[in-house]
């Protein structure tokens, strides 16, 4: 009976013992485990972040390596117009109504959208790209190149550059960047990170576009994007 | 027996417990690590792009300076190979296509070496060099391709042998397209014969040289016209000692009165007139006829040195949009 009784007074002790113990554990894990989640949570804010300033960057660099100043067509704090450049072609024929080209770029003219730029000896002139379709006409082409007929408003020298460009604007706002063809929508470019007030085209000259790409308030990218003019040769 | 069943059971679940907690605190410090390591390949490959591209953009720039007589006189539509070191152990694949008469490309490829596969690519249109590899703008003090007459004042004079002139390289006074159409006076000095303009030649290729470099319409130059500083294509301030040498591009005719003294390369496309009093230090070629009453001293060292200065043995890139996009 005695044992009984102390066992039964034991058990109490016991239990409130491991129920605080086990409120402490618990405490403790819970406390671990959201300090984890919000490390997790910061490290994933981050990537996105730093993905989006990279981003940024690499598109409005790789974008201004293909002009020079005179392409971009205005610019304010948030936005910059700009020739988009998308490919080159090299005439190598002609064909019924229009001239047959060795094209390369980042995808194939379309006239719904492209202009072209035509270089030639002595000058430059815009054209409007009518038609483009894969050429009946052979024409050696190197690797990566695609042979295409063109139809412009305008005569092309044979000796001549044609550089494919469509009209585009990018922007620095509602926390992205965005780029716009001619009237259609803002397509966002990166995730919805970036910090308005801090992110904004600061300069251009004929040399390179600057811009800041900021995070957040504290947190701020200055970029300088190159145009392709690069000076003569030593 | 009984009563130890409880405690076993509070001590699996602790276990339980103690792994999970592991477990996610793996996954965290994995995901951490791997975010880490993509950041790392994201740069490297990010730097090896910048590399490549810089590499193929100095391959283009370095072909430049293999530019040859082949590369010159090939046919337009053809393509030419060449393969140029630029530096760590990376070369550049450049091939030189000829669009036009005076319209080249330049399409330089770098790669990583196997079983790597980034490439990067650069593109340059370019201008060949106005005077056309082979020529010697620096052959005799005076070719002409009309009619050479040297007055009573006039001298012809050739230098002696110096470092920049060696003894075999000049023989000649001048240098005509017709032998017969050399007229020299009494009293004139002339320091060797004529001989024969052999092609190609400077006064040749006036029609290159001028619409690549440029040229200016007819020109009289009297002392102290400054304006002889903006029809040259070269300013060579700087450029080795003693008077700054020049290339005077002339599509008409040229008349340098006297007291005027000229260093360098002179081109004309029209007749010559070189008034006594008036000195030429270097080369003049003409397309058309030319009177000495001056004086022309040959100067190889006044035309190299001009020709470097303008860049007339160079190749160029063509306008501001010389580099393509792709």
């Amino acid at each position: 009976m005695r044992n009984s009784e102390a066992h039964a007074g034991t058990s109490l002790v016991e239990v409130l013992a491991v129920m605080t113990l086990t409120g402490l554990l618990l405490t403790l894990v819970v406390g671990v485990c959201r300090a984890q989640l919000r490390l997790a949570r910061a490290t994933a804010e981050r990537a996105v972040r730093s993905d989006a300033v990279r981003t940024a960057g690499v598109v409005l660099a790789g974008e201004a390596r293909r002009m020079t100043r005179a392409d971009v067509r205005a610019l304010s704090d948030d936005s910059i117009a700009v020739r988009a450049f998308r490919g080159t072609g090299i005439p190598c024929g002609a064909s019924a109504g229009g001239i047959v080209v060795r094209y390369a770029g980042d995808r194939l003219p379309d006239p719904a959208k492209d202009s072209v730029l035509v270089i030639g000896t002595t000058l430059t002139s815009a054209l409007l790209l009518l038609d483009s379709r894969p050429a009946t006409a052979s024409c050696p082409a190197l690797a990566g190149e695609n042979v295409l007929q063109w139809r412009l408003n305008g005569s092309a020298p044979a000796a001549s550059v044609i550089l494919v460009f469509e009209s585009g604007s990018y922007h620095l706002s509602d926390r992205a960047l965005r780029y716009r063809i001619g009237t259609a929508g803002r397509q966002p470019l990166t995730g919805e990170v970036l910090y308005d007030a801090g992110s904004r085209f600061t300069s251009i000259d004929d040399q390179a576009l600057r811009f800041d790409i900021a995070v957040d308030e504290f947190r701020t990218a200055a970029h300088t994007a190159y145009f392709a003019t690069r000076g003569p040769p030593p | 027996m009984t009563g130890n069943r409880p405690a076993a059971d509070r001590s699996g679940a602790a276990l339980v417990l103690a792994l999970l907690i592991l477990v996610m605190l793996d996954c965290i410090v994995i995901g951490a690590l791997h975010l880490s390591l993509q950041e790392h390949r994201i740069g490297t490959s990010r730097s090896m792009l910048l590399r490549l591209r810089l590499d193929a953009e100095s391959g283009a720039r370095l072909a430049l300076a293999h530019w040859s007589a082949r590369i010159d006189s090939m046919p337009i539509g053809s393509q030419h190979r060449i393969a140029v070191t630029v530096g760590r152990p990376g070369t550049a694949d450049v091939q030189v296509e000829r669009l036009g008469e005076y319209l080249f490309l330049l399409h330089s490829t770098a790669a990583e070496t196997q079983p790597r596969v980034a490439r990067a690519s650069a593109r340059l249109l370019l201008s060949p060099p106005p005077l056309p590899p082979g020529i010697d703008p620096a052959a005799a003090p005076l070719s002409a391709a009309g009619t050479v007459h040297v007055v009573s004042t006039g001298e012809l004079r050739l230098p002696a042998p110096t470092d920049c002139h060696p003894a075999s390289t000049t023989t000649y006074a001048a240098l005509l397209t017709h032998p017969f159409a050399w007229i020299v006076d009494a009293d004139a000095r002339v320091d060797g014969p004529s001989g024969p303009l052999t092609q190609p030649s400077a006064s040749a290729a006036y029609d290159r040289i001028a619409g690549l470099a440029g040229s200016r319409a007819s020109v009289s130059i009297a002392p102290g016209d400054t304006t002889i500083r903006t029809v040259t294509a070269a300013d060579s301030q700087g450029v080795g000692t003693g008077p700054a040498p020049h290339v005077l591009i002339v599509g008409g005719s040229l008349t340098v009165s006297a007291g005027v003294a000229l260093h360098g390369l002179v081109l004309s496309r029209g007749p010559i007139t070189l008034e006594a009093g008036a000195s030429v230090d270097g080369a003049v070629h003409t397309g058309g006829n030319a009177t000495i009453a001056g004086t022309i001293t040959l100067d190889r060292c006044a035309v190299a040195r001009a020709v470097d200065a303008s860049r007339l043995d160079r190749p160029s890139p063509s306008g501001s949009r010389a580099w393509l996009p792709f």
